[in-house]
């Protein structure tokens, strides 16, 4: 029997509303036959939702949570505040039970950073980072990190994401050494603001890491490096950019298209949209807490949560052989 | 207890030297906290000073944590 992966969903606080995230969990139930989920939210509505969909019941654990942390809260203020809110259950859940394995959000950002932090701290507490994982040229994947969470960093910063990102690779993604490189603004270690060209140093002089040097905005999606180190203002940048970029292409090709009737053209047009549209890529990731959290898109659609489940469950599976192998070889 | 502060805000700031930080050092202008910083702080305040926080307390200096944490212990 194929092992089952359950994962919490709480259903508050994306900008489509509760429906549409329990609508996309119900789909994601019928995809992968694997999954369990544990959703956390109004409880009355959460099982007529499920009901409506014919989801399959018996793979579906609810918690009910009265109350929600909106993006109008004070991230901190309301996770210390808001007790019975679907996020701080659903995080409680997360750190108190062995059989849940990660967690999905499509609210407030802050609070999901906040709350991860209270409730699933590693043993020796670190900042964490919300880092992006970017389809590469290469055909692999590049984490880049950090995209938004710490937006003036130290140097000693930069390196602690170095650390994040290159484990993180290496426990969810299967890279036995992932190369690092550094966001900047040329390839020399002379070049950056202060705080890049004193973290190149540190990087350079870091043997636990495989450091591969700087790289420029324009190679960040080329698959040189498994990770890319950013300060939060930098990473949201190079992220959006390529998001606006990707839109600003798709609809270029796609008018192109209709004026000449090019059916290939379209075909083309599906190919780029599961590949760049931010509703097939996931979400964002938290790193340096104990269990894997997603913040997918505040404006999520149910395609976009089917995907972030889809993509949490192969971390977790990549995770599973990771946690073997690491016992074997120990 | 200041000290003992310190040790706590090193953990927080581990880049940070803690030798000129007094309890008039001011948290966001003086030391760049965050909130993220701040939550972890609390965090850290916690684990050594053995109480939970019941709310989330913007501080404003070293000196404002050390009396909270005074009426606390």
């Amino acid at each position: 029997m194929e092992k089952t992966i359950k994962i919490v969903i709480d259903t508050k606080g994306a900008d489509k509303g509760a429906q549409m995230m329990i609508k996309g969990a119900a789909m994601a139930l019928s995809e992968y036959p694997a999954l369990e989920l544990c959703l956390v939210g109004d409880a009355e509505l959460i099982a007529a939702e499920l009901k409506a969909h014919n989801a399959d019941v018996a793979r579906v654990e609810i918690i009910d949570a009265p109350d929600e942390i909106t993006n109008y809260d004070s991230p901190a203020v309301a996770v210390f505040g808001k007790p019975e809110s679907s996020l701080v259950r659903a995080l409680t859940a997360l750190s108190e039970r062995d059989d849940l394995a990660g967690l999905i959000n499509a609210g407030s950002t802050g609070a999901l950073i906040a709350g991860s932090m209270r409730y699933l701290s590693l043993k020796d507490r670190v900042r964490p980072a919300l880092a992006a994982v970017l389809p590469a040229e290469s055909g692999g994947f590049t984490c880049l990190v950090d995209t938004g969470a710490t937006i003036d960093c130290p140097p000693a910063l930069l390196v602690h994401f170095a650390h994040l990102g290159s484990a993180f690779m290496k426990e969810y993604y299967g890279i036995e050494s992932p190369g690092v490189a550094l966001l900047s603004n040329g390839a020399e270690p002379t070049k950056g603001n202060a705080a890049v060209k004193e973290a190149h140093q540190l990087l350079a002089a870091d043997e636990s890491i495989r450091f591969i040097g700087n790289l420029e905005g324009n190679s960040a999606l080329s698959g040189a490096a498994d990770v890319l180190v950013a300060d939060g203002f930098a990473g949201n940048q190079v992220l959006k950019c390529s998001e606006g970029m990707a839109r600003r292409l798709i609809t270029d090709i796609v008018k192109y298209a209709k004026k000449t009737g090019d059916e290939n053209i379209m075909k083309l047009v599906g190919h780029l949209m599961s590949v760049y549209d931010f509703n097939s890529l996931g979400g964002g990731i938290i790193l340096g807490i104990s269990k894997p959290v997603i913040k997918a898109h505040g404006a999520a659609n149910e395609k976009t949560v089917v995907s972030v489940i889809g993509m949490m469950m192969r971390m977790l599976e990549n995770k599973q052989v990771y946690d073997r192998d690491s016992f074997a070889i120990s | 207890m200041i000290e003992k502060l310190k040790e706590v805000l090193g953990k927080v700031l581990p880049e940070v030297d803690m030798a000129n930080v007094n309890a008039d050092t001011r948290l966001i202008e003086d030391l760049c906290f965050d909130s993220l910083a701040m939550m972890m702080m609390s965090m850290e305040i916690e684990d050594a000073f053995g109480f939970r926080f019941k709310e989330f307390v913007r501080f404003e200096t070293v000196g404002d944590v050390a009396s909270y944490i005074e009426t606390r212990i």
